[in-house]
């Protein structure tokens, strides 16, 4: 694993068309909200009605959750499980993964599996080709380089 | 994996407690949890069994500060100890940043705190992450109960590379935080560097 997939920029240039697809993704499946998550855990943007949930903790989970889902499919035989759907009583999330990266459409009954599947895949088909240029480079924009020691015993004070 | 967001001016970290069962990991975040202020911490998520033995991991957000302006936030997991969690162990070591290895300092649990090293080095080399490069701390738990091994000798059977050594009783915050702060600074230093 080189440097690049370790830490993952996005800069201000890249958030903007993000947020727009994802805007997109949210009408056209009529989700109820969607997540773009690291597959470390962490939220890179969401859209839509998560604002009164724990969309930090959600996304831990959803990080989690998917790689055991990829896990069980490589000890399985089956080495690219990209898409995982569960289903609840109310509602349903669907992960789909977009590079190195996880998207997740949060849904209920005003619309259905299918056209969620199908509009969340084509999202991460263009989230994948926009995140797959100098947003994963870690040199892409750093200003990390004037923190100082200072900055940093600063946090703890 | 260090998430760096320009945008939300955010930068996002994650800290993993490794360590063999009954070690104290759980005990290390739950005591974080309880000490911290409730407008730097997210919820404690718990994945257990109904024993509260960990099943897959326990996760908690904090929120340091801002350092030039970017929001700083850690991410701290644990893992399952029990061995035969091991799959577990090896996906939550995906996009780490910094790791806290806790030992147990018994003398019947040496032999599991090295077995424990030795599974964090395979599945880190499996993510293809080496301990040399990645920012970690050890950390000797329970050292308040009678009869531990002495801290030099853990010394000696458990570091790996000149790392921070903290000794700690995590049931009641000893070294919690000394642990935790040392592991964020190392982390932090690292982003500069990178």
């Amino acid at each position: 694993m080189d440097k690049a997939e370790r830490g993952l920029l996005i800069d201000e240039n890249t958030l903007p068309p993000i947020v727009e697809i994802l805007g997109r993704l949210k009408v056209t499946s009529m989700s109820r909200s969607v997540l773009l998550v690291g597959r470390g855990g962490h939220v890179l943007a969401s859209e839509g009605d998560v604002t009164n949930r724990d969309v930090v903790s959600i996304s831990s989970l959803i990080a989690g959750h998917f790689a055991a889902a990829e896990e069980i499919g490589r000890l399985s035989g089956d080495h690219n499980f990209h898409t995982v759907h569960i289903e609840g009583d109310e509602s349903d999330l669907l992960m789909c993964r977009a590079g190195g990266i996880l998207i997740c459409s949060m849904f209920d009954e005003r619309t259905t599996v299918g056209l969620v599947r199908l509009r969340t895949k084509k999202a991460a088909r263009e989230i994948e080709a926009l995140l797959g240029g100098d947003a994963h480079s870690p040199k892409s924009g750093v200003i990390l380089d004037i923190i100082t020691d200072e900055d940093i015993d600063g946090l703890f004070n | 994996m260090t998430f760096i967001n320009y945008s939300a001016r955010e930068i996002n970290c994650k800290v993993v407690y490794y360590g063999p069962g009954l070690g104290g990991k759980t005990t290390n975040i739950r005591f974080i949890h309880q000490a911290t202020a409730p407008h730097i911490k997210g919820e404690l998520v718990s994945l257990a069994t109904e024993n509260e033995r960990t099943l897959f991991f326990d996760f908690m957000p904090l929120e340091l500060g801002t350092v030039r302006g970017f929001k700083t936030r850690f991410h701290l997991y644990t893992v399952p100890g029990q061995v035969y969690h091991g799959e577990a162990r090896k996906l939550l070591l995906k996009g780490v940043d910094g790791l806290i290895f806790v030992a147990d300092s018994q003398e019947e649990r040496m032999d599991a705190n090295v077995e424990s090293l030795r599974n964090l080095e395979e599945n880190l080399a499996a993510q293809g992450y080496n301990l040399e490069d990645i920012p970690y701390v050890l950390q000797l738990n329970k050292r308040d109960l009678p009869g531990v091994v002495p801290a030099e000798t853990l010394k000696s059977a458990l570091m790996k590379k000149n790392e921070p050594v903290f000794e700690a009783v995590a049931a009641q915050g000893d070294g919690v935080f000394d642990t935790l702060k040392s592991i964020m600074k190392q982390v932090l230093t690292e982003i500069r560097k990178s």
